[in-house]
């Protein structure tokens, strides 16, 4: 995790457009390494898209992505993912019908034999995977469960635990908490707060003001494709972040 | 039954399931899914139990057990062709006139002097290309995989009818008939074949990444697509996987009914795809193994050779084994 | 619907055949073996065909008639031919004393019935004959065969047609399956008794009550001046008859087979004729040459099973009999042979 930048992750003047609609106007921002940065926004802002441009879903039209101060270009997520940055979608990512360990190694199994005939090394994977689930606060069964009978959020552990296993040192989460109880939302959050105090850069996408300024150190506030706003959390409150995303505000940079 | 050895919903940690034997089978007992895999031996010891019980000088024969086994052979390995691409979710309805389509191609690589070797490898090739081409179709294009097999369905077997002018193609050879009668001890070749093909089937499914992948792409596309994997690219391998059976399993059916058939046998096709569902293989993809619907295929046979030799009349055969197909299924789904 | 309580008899009457089988004990050793002792096993073919349904129903009453056991089998699914073969394999294991066969393919069941042979159990093949190279190549050996004739019955059809229209007229040809042995023959021989005429066609069919239809109706757009049908079965000469009415038409058409359901419309006129081919003899003689063979005794090695044109002419007559034989009675090579 030597930074040879004060960010992990710096988007500058991304511009992205689908046919005459410009998702992303020219759009700049940055975060930091061991901070959780917000990007917050009403629905139609463009911060998925954004979020899929820095993992490598899409490519952007116009501007550049620096990670670690190192501009880079991805045609694709592995490229994206081969760089640290790993991303949990709303829609987790996981199999329901394939074991935690499957899971946690999914397109990224470990094998032995020779040549051609390379076989599922099973038994280091899944004592990989427990070593890889105890470090979490939330409580899992056994990693040869199926992901389908767990809860919600276990469910999000393990995804979340995919992402941040692999030396990865950006994770992108859209809405972790959104289909989530109270109880479990706070594991989460204090899931995330972990990765924060290994350094790990943390962009979060949620709708939930409480839930971004408990957690957040730097928040962007984006509106119609463009940055609106970006300022340290304990700067701000939720009546602002309202007003800049809807546009009462004009917004500070 | 095998993916219960690296999967269980029971909630113990892995210290405990190494506690003792009892302790690990207690707890495969809970598993839901433990029942819908072995549900089919079950039905089958049960058929056994049931023809043994009314005809047991002519049910329970070896003889008769061969004859099960031969009988097995060659839906066992369209089967398996079909558990792959069902378990991405996808349905192969082409099998059958693939089948032919390879058993025409053997015929007229056979009967123009090449040997029975490079004539199955002919007759492969054919079924490994219909494969490919539902593949490609289906993946690349999105075009529904029911409609484009289908489709193959038609393709195939007119292919076969122009090839052959709509005439079968006598294939007399030893070493052929050899294969479709001859055993050791009791374990006829032609299910000494399936056998064989079951084990590479299943170490593929369940020992390498490209069986994680089919599991995955079946059981969640946009996750697996997600990870990286490329789906087009197994749903392309797993058509092609039957295509390939289905035309090497051509050879077989030669070697056993002695010419090459222009005409599609839609029995066998009805077979496989109740096979797989008798099998505990999710239609649904995502879930599945070989050894079920090898059972399933087995079981069926049994089935049907039991009415057969108890002499029950055929009209009534139509009836039982559909009932059975139809029950068997209900029994697996409530059984998850 | 006289042909559906017909199916339901063939039912009930082959069920009781096999829960004769059922409670049958190992037969006995006597020089000649008693009717009742008797077990035979009957592989046949197709049994969504009226046809065969015939063939059936000759086996099972005759085989009531005289006082033997049969066991009838077909293949479990439609044109099956690896089905048809694991039902003769499971079949061939049993004890029976003789078996009767109608193979799918002229191939399918060469290899059981070498089996068969090696058990020293006589083999009668009806309809559909057994391919010699192949049985040869199993070391199968077939005891008896009876058969139609089918280039002979497609002859008749044709010199009667050419007796009824006249000749130098154009008849169009329906054929059954493609590469089918028994449509060629039946279409060959048509073309051989009507020489003299123009054919259209054969388009095939595949035996097809719908698909014959469809083929008419094409061929009566393409070609309107079409003097009448000869189609290769019966129920393709039932759709043929619905597409001459659709058209406003009226020209002969003949089928091959004589089924039930075909006469009835002879007598009622919207088919012309039909040759008649006696499954239902074929049937009754697959049984006696079995018994006679089972008896130890000496079986002709063939025999070719009647034919005959049924029309507006003999209707009534054959409606008689529900045409299971032909009006005017017919030769039985077998009958005197066996021992009561």
């Amino acid at each position: 995790m030597t930074a040879t930048s004060e960010y992990s992750v710096e988007v500058r003047n991304i511009r992205k457009a689908f046919g005459s609609v410009d998702a992303l106007r020219d759009v700049s921002l940055y975060a930091r390494p061991g901070e959780v940065t917000a990007i917050v926004g009403d629905n139609g802002a463009g911060k998925s898209t954004l979020i899929k441009c820095i993992s490598g879903v899409y490519k952007a039209d116009d501007g550049e992505i620096f990670i670690n101060g190192e501009p880079v270009s991805f045609a694709s997520p592995e490229e994206s993912r081969s760089h640290g940055i790993e991303t949990v979608y709303q829609t987790l990512g996981l199999v329901e019908d394939l074991a935690i360990w499957q899971n946690l190694f999914l397109n990224r199994e470990a094998v032995k034999g020779i040549g051609p005939f390379k076989f599922l090394d099973k038994n280091t994977m899944r004592q990989k995977s427990t070593e890889m689930l105890e470090n979490l606060d939330v409580y899992i069964p056994s990693v040869k469960s199926r992901v389908r009978g767990l809860s919600g959020g276990q469910r999000q552990a393990v995804a979340i635990c995919r992402a941040t296993g692999w030396g990865s040192h950006v994770v992108i989460m859209d809405e972790p908490t959104a289909a989530l109880g109270v109880k479990e939302t706070a594991k989460v959050e204090a899931l995330i707060h972990r990765l924060k105090s290994q350094g790990i850069a943390i962009l979060l996408i949620s709708h939930n003001f409480d839930q971004v300024l408990r957690l957040a150190e730097h928040i962007w506030v984006m509106r119609q494709g463009n940055v609106m706003a970006g300022m340290r959390a304990k700067d701000t409150n939720g009546d602002e972040l309202v007003a800049l995303i809807t546009g009462a505000s004009a917004g500070r940079k | 039954m095998k993916s219960n050895e690296t999967t269980s919903n029971s909630s113990t940690s892995v210290e405990e399931f190494d506690a003792s034997f009892l302790a690990k089978f207690r707890i495969r007992l809970k598993d839901p899914y433990f029942w819908a895999d072995w549900m089919v031996v079950f039905a089958f010891l049960l058929v056994v139990i049931i023809f043994g019980a009314i005809a047991p000088t002519k049910f329970l024969t070896m003889y008769n057990l061969n004859n099960i086994l031969i009988a097995s052979a060659i839906p066992a390995i369209l089967v398996i062709g079909q558990t792959f691409v069902v378990a991405t979710a996808g349905i192969d309805l082409s099998v059958s006139s693939v089948m032919t389509l390879g058993a025409v191609t053997f015929g007229l690589a056979f009967t123009n002097g090449w040997s029975v070797l490079f004539a199955c490898l002919f007759g492969t090739i054919a079924g490994a290309l219909c494969g490919i081409v539902n593949g490609v179709i289906i993946s690349k294009w999105k075009i529904n995989d029911f409609i484009v097999t289908l489709g193959m369905l038609s393709i195939a077997s007119g292919i076969a009818l122009v090839l052959s002018h709509g005439s079968p193609r006598q294939v007399i050879n030893e070493s052929l008939s050899k294969l479709a009668i001859g055993a050791v001890g009791e374990l006829p070749y032609l299910m000494i074949i399936a056998l064989v093909l079951a084990t590479i089937a299943h170490f593929a499914l369940f020992n390498t990444r490209f069986g994680t992948h089919v599991f995955a792409t079946g059981g969640n596309e946009d996750s697996a697509r997600s990870m990286g994997i490329s789906t087009v690219r197994i749903k392309i391998a797993v058509y092609t996987i039957s295509g390939v059976l289905a035309g090497f399993a051509a050879t077989l059916a030669v070697s056993r009914i002695g010419s090459a058939e222009p005409a599609a046998n839609t029995a066998l096709l009805l077979n496989s795809v109740a096979a797989v569902v008798l099998g505990g293989v999710s239609l649904f993809g995502g879930r599945g193994t070989i050894f079920g619907p090898i059972m399933a295929t087995i079981l069926l046979q049994s089935l049907s050779n039991g009415l057969t030799v108890v002499g029950v009349a055929s009209y009534y055969q139509y009836i039982s084994i559909g009932s059975v197909v139809i029950i068997s299924a209900m029994l697996v789904r409530t059984s998850k | 619907m006289k042909f559906k309580s017909r199916i339901l008899v063939t039912v009930v009457a082959c069920l009781s055949a096999s829960a004769l089988v059922l409670a049958s004990a190992p037969a006995g050793n006597a020089a000649v073996k008693k009717l009742t002792t008797i077990k035979i096993a009957a592989v046949v073919k197709g049994l969504d065909n009226p046809y065969f349904v015939s063939v059936k129903a000759g086996i099972v009453d005759t085989a009531k008639a005289l006082g033997v056991k049969v066991n009838v089998q077909v293949a479990p699914g439609l044109n099956d031919d690896i089905g048809q073969t694991n039902v003769m394999d499971a079949l061939a294991s049993q004890n029976y004393d003789c078996y009767i066969v109608i193979p799918v393919t002229g191939n399918n069941l060469s290899a059981a019935l070498g089996k068969v042979t090696k058990k020293g159990k006589p083999i009668i093949n009806i309809d559909t004959p057994v391919d010699a190279a192949s049985l040869k190549a199993a070391g199968g050996k077939i005891t008896s065969f009876a058969s139609t004739d089918n280039f002979a019955a497609g002859a008749a059809g044709g010199k009667a047609m050419v007796k009824l229209i006249g000749s130098g007229k154009k008849i169009a040809l329906i054929a059954g399956l493609a590469g089918n042995i028994t449509s060629n023959q039946r279409v060959d021989g048509f073309k051989k008794g009507a020489a003299g005429s123009t054919f259209v066609g054969p388009i095939n069919a595949d035996w097809d009550t719908t698909k014959a239809l469809d083929v008419a109706n094409q061929m009566l757009v393409a070609n309107p001046g079409i003097d009448a049908f000869f189609a290769a079965n019966d129920q393709m000469a039932q759709g043929v008859a619905k597409a001459i009415a659709a058209a406003g038409k009226k020209i002969p058409v003949y089928g091959v087979d004589g089924i039930l359901d075909n006469l009835n419309l002879i007598k009622a006129g919207s088919v012309t004729a039909s040759i008649s081919q006696y499954p239902y003899v074929m049937g009754k003689m697959g049984v006696e040459a079995c018994i006679i063979a089972a008896q130890g005794g000496k079986v002709p090695a063939f025999t070719v099973t009647p034919h005959m044109v049924i029309d507006k002419s003999n209707i009534d007559a054959a409606l008689k009999t529900k045409n299971q034989t032909p009006p005017g009675g017919y030769k039985d090579p077998y009958v005197a042979l066996i021992k009561k």
